[in-house]
């Protein structure tokens, strides 16, 4: 078994007072690219939230390379969800992709290593030609993509992207998943994304998430499971998925513990 | 213009003016593209108006108990600096909504400033000195304290010019790197209430926001980076400033109020011209399409 890097251990989240996450006991381990899917309002992005610490359980631990995730932030990058960027900023791609190194300087300038990255980071997404644009005149799918090069420039062992291709055309999307199939073989992989039919043609697992989730290995599935993950039908593919890892109303009535509660808090 | 250009020559105090606009154009492109860019222009009001109160205090101490290095000047300055803590402070806590807050530093502080004005024997005049700004009254020891505020303000945007622009851009980002968005926010809110302070000389604190805000409006209009940005509306704050001085001189209007109605014009007429250039630009970019 290689080593754990998202560990969730029966892990329950709440806004206030209505219950986001129930009972989340979950592991990933290093190499895995897992897609979460799930329907909107399920808690696909308060899990990454909770992976990166940005917010804490109310009951449950969650632990990032064995740490709390405060300490192992260091070794993650996070891609979020379409950005609410200020399209007026004045900000160059290439400058945008910079601020990915932004916790190694604690005072002035980037270094000359520093612009190397940015560009072969670049390169890699296939944007090396926008470099000196506004990224505010960028289309979604390109910003998108400056954002996954910030990303990488900080060479983080774990990957975690929101919805990466929710602004772009099918090509685009199909380039964006080829790239993190590459990056997966140095790095463990999370991405979330409504589209099940591309994630889980190129993930090795999958996570269903409505308020209760699970993780199973795509080569795992059933053949009717198989069938409907190619042809893309969502409606066939959430049923297979979520009979075969969970049944929604009976793990929702499990209470949340019955041992003394732990907590990371 | 021409009786400003000889007069240049022979008075100090036209000197010092000139002087006292370039040392302003410095921090109010740095810091107007920062307030610009963070969209926080009420905030940078909230600081300028309750200076008054400030100013009001100190114009007391002075007169009233003979504290000699209660100038309006170090007043302002203290009063400033207090205000951006407050605000720096309660949009930490993020319990109290922040434009409520704001609202209640602009208005207590000037309400500050009027009861100590009124209790002070003495004329009025000073009131609307501070209120309008007299780049003309500008003497040595306030272009000193000027050029140190201004260095101060240099010295902290070069080492932390990339943090303030995480913490702009991306706050998550930055905090997720470990950058603490708190410390570097309370820098941009300190350097920020530095450079009300030295704008209210020139303009006083009423027509602070204008000065601050439109050359890097109009800067942002021109480029696609914040250090450029920077230098655009520093030179573009240095025309309007020393422009505005030439030209109310000869007819003895008010250098603050010419300022700010050339400034505001250039903006207007920046902004008038981009439109109809865009209009024209695509009308004949279809009509070629057209035809």
């Amino acid at each position: 078994m290689t080593e754990p890097v998202v560990q969730f251990n029966n892990v329950c989240f709440a806004y206030d007072q209505e219950e986001i996450l129930h009972n989340i006991t979950l592991t990933i381990r290093s190499g895995n690219m897992v897609a979460i899917v799930g329907p909107n309002g399920g808690g696909k992005s308060t899990l990454l939230r909770l992976m990166l610490g940005l917010i804490t359980p109310i009951r449950g631990t969650v632990t990032l390379f064995s740490t709390p995730p405060e300490f192992a932030r260091h070794r993650v990058a996070y891609v979020p969800q379409y950005l609410l960027f200020d399209p007026a900023f004045p900000i160059t791609a290439l400058d945008v992709v910079l601020l990915g190194r932004i916790g190694q300087h604690r005072i002035g300038a980037f270094r000359r290593a520093d612009r190397a990255a940015a560009r072969e980071a670049l390169n890699q997404v296939s944007m090396a030609h926008l470099a000196r644009r506004s990224f505010a005149g960028l289309s979604g799918g390109e910003r998108q993509r400056i954002i996954i090069a910030q990303a990488l420039i900080a060479d983080p062992d774990l990957l975690l992207l929101d919805e990466p291709t929710a602004n772009v055309d099918s090509r685009i999307e199909h380039q964006i998943y080829d790239l993190l199939n590459v990056l997966n073989q140095r790095m463990t992989i999370i991405v979330v994304s409504h589209n099940l039919s591309v994630v889980t043609r190129h993930a090795s697992h999958v996570a269903c998430v409505n308020r209760t989730a699970s993780l199973l290995p795509l080569a795992e599935l059933a053949e009717t499971q198989r069938a409907a993950v190619h042809s893309g039908d969502m409606a066939v593919l959430q049923h297979e998925l979520s009979c075969q890892i969970i049944n929604p109303t009976e793990s929702l009535r499990i209470p949340h513990h019955s041992g003394p509660v732990e907590t990371n808090r | 213009m021409s009786l400003f250009f000889t007069h240049l020559q022979q008075y100090a105090f036209l000197q010092h003016a000139v002087l006292a606009g370039v040392l302003t154009a410095i921090a109010c492109g740095i810091v107007g593209s920062y307030v610009v860019v963070r969209r926080s222009t009420y905030t940078a009001g909230a600081i300028a108006h309750c200076v008054l109160g400030g100013m009001g205090i100190a114009r007391y101490l002075h007169h009233v108990h003979g504290m000699t290095w209660a100038t309006p000047l170090t007043g302002a300055t203290l009063a400033a600096i207090l205000a951006a803590s407050i605000i720096a402070g309660v949009t930490a806590s993020g319990k109290q909504r922040e434009d409520t807050v704001l609202s209640a530093v602009w208005a207590v502080g000037m309400a500050i400033g009027i009861s100590f004005i009124s209790i002070t024997p003495g004329y009025y005049e000073d009131l609307l000195s501070y209120l309008f700004g007299n780049i003309l009254m500008v003497g040595m020891p306030a272009l000193r304290l000027m050029a140190v505020l201004d260095l101060f303000i240099i010295v902290i945007t070069i080492l932390f010019y990339n943090q303030f622009l995480a913490v702009s851009f991306q706050p998550e980002l930055a905090r997720l790197r470990g950058v603490s968005v708190q410390i570097y926010h309370t820098l941009i809110l300190l350097i920020t209430a530095l450079t009300v302070v030295l704008l209210t000389q020139v303009v006083g604190l009423i027509l602070v926001i204008a000065l601050l805000t439109l050359p890097a409006a109009m800067a942002s209009r021109l480029v696609h980076k914040l250090w450029l940005m920077m230098l655009v509306a520093a030179a573009l704050s240095l025309v309007f400033t020393i422009g505005g001085i030439a030209l109310s001189y000869g007819p003895e209007l008010p250098a603050g109020a010419t300022i700010i109605e050339l400034t505001g014009s250039a903006f207007v007429l920046l902004i008038g011209g981009q439109g109809l250039y865009h209009r024209w630009f695509r009308h004949a970019r279809s009509h070629r399409k057209g035809s």
